[in-house]
């Protein structure tokens, strides 16, 4: 067994060394072949393209057959990419080779990365144009999408062909399309026949879509037709909303548009623009004598023009148009309105479709024309009303200020501060500044900046004297006023604030007065009290300080009348408080009365008004004086008058004299005009005010003999001697026996006293 | 992915040269057995070289195939480099895999051991271990002397270590 293995073994053996041995058939392995073509391209002999796998030469010549041959069985027309992938080479190569066949043969292009063969577009063109027959027009678009190829290139290649291969036409300025003879003719016709049957405006864009997708070539047709008037109408507007409106239709707007405007007075562009006016204003202006509503302003501006009605005219205003005919109608109206004392808004007579900017222009243009005799007020822009109509209303009030001013009256306490206050012996106002809201600053807590504007505002002292904010009045006024629009009635609440405030400040205060009845306030006595004792002290001056004049008549006049009067006011100054029975103007106190009043008074005061009464029945007005300052330094009065300084003197001087001249011009009583020309004279001379009683008067004249001009004297000795002789006249009016001649009499001296009188006044006046 | 790929090459080798089926040792009774299978592999592997146009070894062995000697060779810029190798079954075959002696390149390489051994230590034995007793003398040429001549040869050949 074994034997028979090794005898195996060696055969084996026998084999192997018979196999390794054998002759090895010639071959060259791929690496070999890979090197020997290398070597032969080293050496130029051989010019060679390897395929993308490495595993197949080819030459130049082979690629250039083998682009063409694939080309061809695509059809003429592949991919550079389907070149690569189809035949196995670098793109590169692709690319170079077909570049170089485009340019070696004219039958071969690149386009848009397709290599084509002019066969291809041959019979490429032949299938459009039996599609652009079949179809009548090819979008240039389309068959780019389709065939993938540039705009341009298309539209070159079509025009190439046209009137050859193609049969169709390309506008020049609409190359959108390729379209045929017979499919234009049939569109134009469809275009003509819709375009003469309509008989309002019509859509271009629903024209559109009932004829043909292409706009451009419609409008080119609808150009055409238009220009050679196989159509008639116009197109307007643009885009969208573009129309054609058939010419008849135009005439016929035309002419219902005149004869509304003619017809209303007015006309809305609104209503222009529903009815297919596109620009109303300018169509207006065309076909209208109009003017702006600026350019009348500017007119009416410089001077009162009057309308001319008789040329119908149209006035632009925003958003209508109105004849100056209805203008001047509305004026009219409202001017009627305004001087029978009412009111009225503009846009209840306006036309309804003016809007709120029209009523106002229009509103403008008639209140510069309203004559000046009547007076107006505007309000919320629209309303006018009369100044007469505004006087009246506070009065319509006059229910709830009653209401009102009843109630103050019954339940205020302080009738008489509030007394004082109406009759402007105090401010109505207390002065209130009221700081704006502090601006905040940028910074945190400390650093806030307070920057304060100080602003003045005023409030009443007392709230009963306010009587109604502007809110409230607006809240009463459709009581009053019927039909009134919400801005007029805030503008004319605000307006009317103020007059109301006044008409229940009067009422307020004729209410004060009859329920006080007169009383005087304490403020009031003490005023009057101050100026009685200054003319005291002006007066005891002048007799102090007169020169031939006998004092003793003028210091007895003044006890009786300034220093009686001083001790009245004080005395009733005093018990004014605290007495029950009603007291009357203590100007008119008796001694009796005076006597009884100073008994009530408590024992501190009561010695020293006593004293001061008894010294009103003496001859000397120092007494007066010396317990005037005694009772100026007692405790128990605290009061204290002080006479007035040179300054005031001069003043009071000056008001008196002033006060003497107007009772001089209304004065009447001949004695008194004497009297009161005589103390004028006197001032004038001597700077001195006598407070004379009519006794004193000669002695004046006496005085003024020596130191007015003759001429002078003489007119005011002859006034004297005359009312002297009327006097003696009156006196002995028992020893006349006939009642005629007295009267007779007694005119003649009042003529003669007339004349006289007036020739004082005239010589006061006018010397 | 390297391992795969190798898997898959050397499987198209090994189909070349079939694997052996009997384990035996030069001193097992089943010797010429292995060794009819290892003769039979190896003249199957050259055939189909001879067919690929490959041919890259010669070798022969004494009668009871315990001593291999042969030559393998190596092409490279159009010059054949051929080399002397030999190699001794050692008694503990298959399961340890003979040492290949090429000493003629003794101290040129560092990729040799002393007497002329070549290294198969990273990329062969572990190969031999994993596939013994399938793998014969024709695997030790195949996967053992080839991809060591591949490597070695050129880098010798540019440090000019070896002429022609």
């Amino acid at each position: 067994m074994a034997t028979n293995e090794w005898t195996d073994v060696h055969a084996l053996q026998d084999m192997l060394h018979q196999v390794q041995n054998a002759p090895e058939p010639p071959r060259l392995s791929e690496q070999n072949c890979v090197e020997i073509i290398q070597k032969i391209i080293k050496l130029n002999l051989i010019e060679l393209i390897h395929t993308l796998d490495g595993k197949e030469y080819l030459t130049h010549e082979q690629l250039f057959k083998e682009i063409r041959e694939e080309t061809l069985a695509q059809g003429g027309r592949v991919s550079l990419l389907s070149l690569q992938t189809n035949l196995n080479v670098d793109i590169g190569y692709i690319q170079k080779f077909t570049s170089d066949l485009s340019k070696q043969d004219n039958q071969w292009l690149i386009i848009q990365g397709d290599f084509i063969n002019r066969r291809y577009l041959d019979k490429w063109s032949e299938e459009l144009n039996d599609n652009l027959q079949e179809a009548g027009i090819l979008s240039i678009t389309d068959i780019c999408t389709h065939h993938n190829f540039t705009k341009d290139f298309v539209l070159n290649q079509i025009q190439q062909r046209l009137g050859h291969s193609i049969q169709g036409h390309i506008e020049h300025h609409n190359a959108d399309v390729v379209f045929t003879d017979g499919y234009l003719e049939r569109q134009k016709s469809s275009i003509r026949g819709i375009l003469n049957a309509t008989t309002q405006p019509l859509k271009v864009q629903t024209i559109l879509k009932r004829t043909m997708k292409e706009e451009k070539l419609f409008h080119s047709i609808l150009t055409q037709l238009l220009t050679s008037g196989e159509i008639k109408g116009t197109i307007r507007g643009s885009l969208d909303k573009e129309l054609f409106i058939p010419n008849f239709y135009i005439e016929a707007q035309e002419k219902w548009i005149d004869s509304s405007i003619q017809a209303n007075g007015y006309t809305d562009y609104e209503r222009l623009l529903k009815s297919g006016i596109p620009d109303p204003i300018s169509y207006v202006q065309k076909n209208y004598d109009t003017i702006t509503y600026f350019q009348l302003r500017k007119q009416f501006g410089k001077n009162a023009v009057q309308l001319d009605v008789e040329n119908f005219k149209l006035i632009l205003l925003d958003s209508c148009c109105i004849s100056n005919q209805l203008l001047s109608q509305i004026e009219a109206n409202i001017e009627n309105t305004l001087t029978s004392g009412e009111w009225v808004d503009i846009v209840s007579i306006a036309p309804p479709v003016f809007n709120q900017q029209d009523c106002i222009m229009l509103l403008q243009l008639i209140a510069s024309q309203i004559s000046n005799n009547v007076q107006f007020k505007l309000f919320s822009e629209t309303a006018v009303v009369s100044e007469l109509f505004l006087e009246n209303l506070p009065s319509k009030f006059d229910d709830v200020i009653e209401a009102k001013v009843q109630r103050i009256t019954a339940s205020c306490s302080y009738l008489n501060e509030l007394f004082q206050v109406l009759t402007g012996r105090v401010s109505k106002f207390k002065v209130v500044y009221s700081a704006s809201k502090p601006k905040k600053g940028k910074g945190k807590g400390k650093r806030k900046v307070h920057e304060q504007e100080d602003e003045l505002s005023n409030q009443y002292v007392y709230p009963e004297l306010e009587f109604m904010n502007s809110i409230e009045i607006s809240r009463y006024l459709p009581r009053y006023i019927q039909e009134i629009s919400p801005d007029f009635r805030e503008e004319l609440a605000a307006y009317l604030e103020q007059p109301l405030t006044s008409h229940f400040h009067s009422m307020l205060l004729d209410s004060i007065k009859s329920k006080t009845k007169g009383q005087l306030s304490s403020t009031d006595i003490y005023n009057q009290l101050t100026m009685c004792w200054y003319h005291l002290a002006i007066f005891k001056q002048a007799i102090d300080e007169a020169i031939g004049i006998p004092g003793e008549i003028f210091t007895r006049y003044l006890l009786s009348s300034i220093c009686s009067e001083i001790t009245n006011l004080l005395l009733y100054l005093l018990i004014k408080d605290f007495c029950n029975e009603p007291i009357n103007d203590p100007k008119t106190f008796t001694e009796a009365k005076r006597m009884k009043l100073i008994s009530l008074l408590n024992e501190k005061q009561k010695p020293l008004m006593v004293q001061l009464s008894k010294s009103l029945h003496g001859k000397e007005i120092d007494i007066f004086f010396l317990t005037m300052d005694k009772i100026f330094e007692h405790k128990a009065f605290s009061i204290k008058l002080d006479y007035p300084n040179t300054k005031k003197r001069k003043s009071i001087i000056s008001g008196l004299i002033d006060t003497f001249e107007e009772q001089l011009k209304e004065e009447k009583d001949f004695a008194t005009i004497l009297h009161l020309a005589t103390v004028i004279s006197y001032t004038k001379v001597t700077g001195l005010v006598l407070h004379s009683p009519g006794k004193g008067v000669p002695h004046i004249l006496d005085f003024l003999a020596n130191n007015i001009p003759e001429e002078k004297i003489r007119v005011l000795k002859k006034c004297q001697s005359l009312i002297i002789k009327k006097m003696i006249h009156m006196r002995e009016n028992d020893k006349w026996d006939n009642v005629q001649d007295f009267e007779q009499e007694t005119q003649r001296l009042n003529q003669e006293l007339i004349v006289s009188t007036e020739e004082v006044i005239s010589m006061i006046f006018w010397h | 992915m390297a391992t795969s790929t190798s898997k898959v090459w050397d499987k198209q080798l090994v189909g070349s040269a079939p694997v052996m089926t009997i384990n035996a040792s030069p001193r097992d009774e089943k010797w010429p057995a292995r060794l009819k299978e290892e003769y039979t592999s190896l003249i199957q592997y050259i055939s189909k070289n001879k067919e690929n146009g490959n041919d890259w070894f010669k070798i022969e062995s004494d009668k009871e195939g315990k001593k291999w000697i042969g030559k393998c060779w190596h092409t490279q810029n159009y010059t054949k480099y051929e080399f002397s190798f030999e190699f001794s079954i050692p008694s503990a075959y298959p399961n340890s895999a003979p040492e290949i002696l090429i000493p003629e390149l003794e101290g040129k390489t560092a990729k040799m051991y002393k007497g002329g051994k070549i290294c198969l230590t990273d990329h062969f034995y572990p190969l031999w271990a994993r596939n013994t007793p399938k793998y014969g003398i024709s695997h030790l040429l195949i996967f053992g002397l080839s991809p060591w001549i591949a490597v070695e040869i050129p880098d010798l050949l540019e440090k000019g270590l070896i002429s022609k």
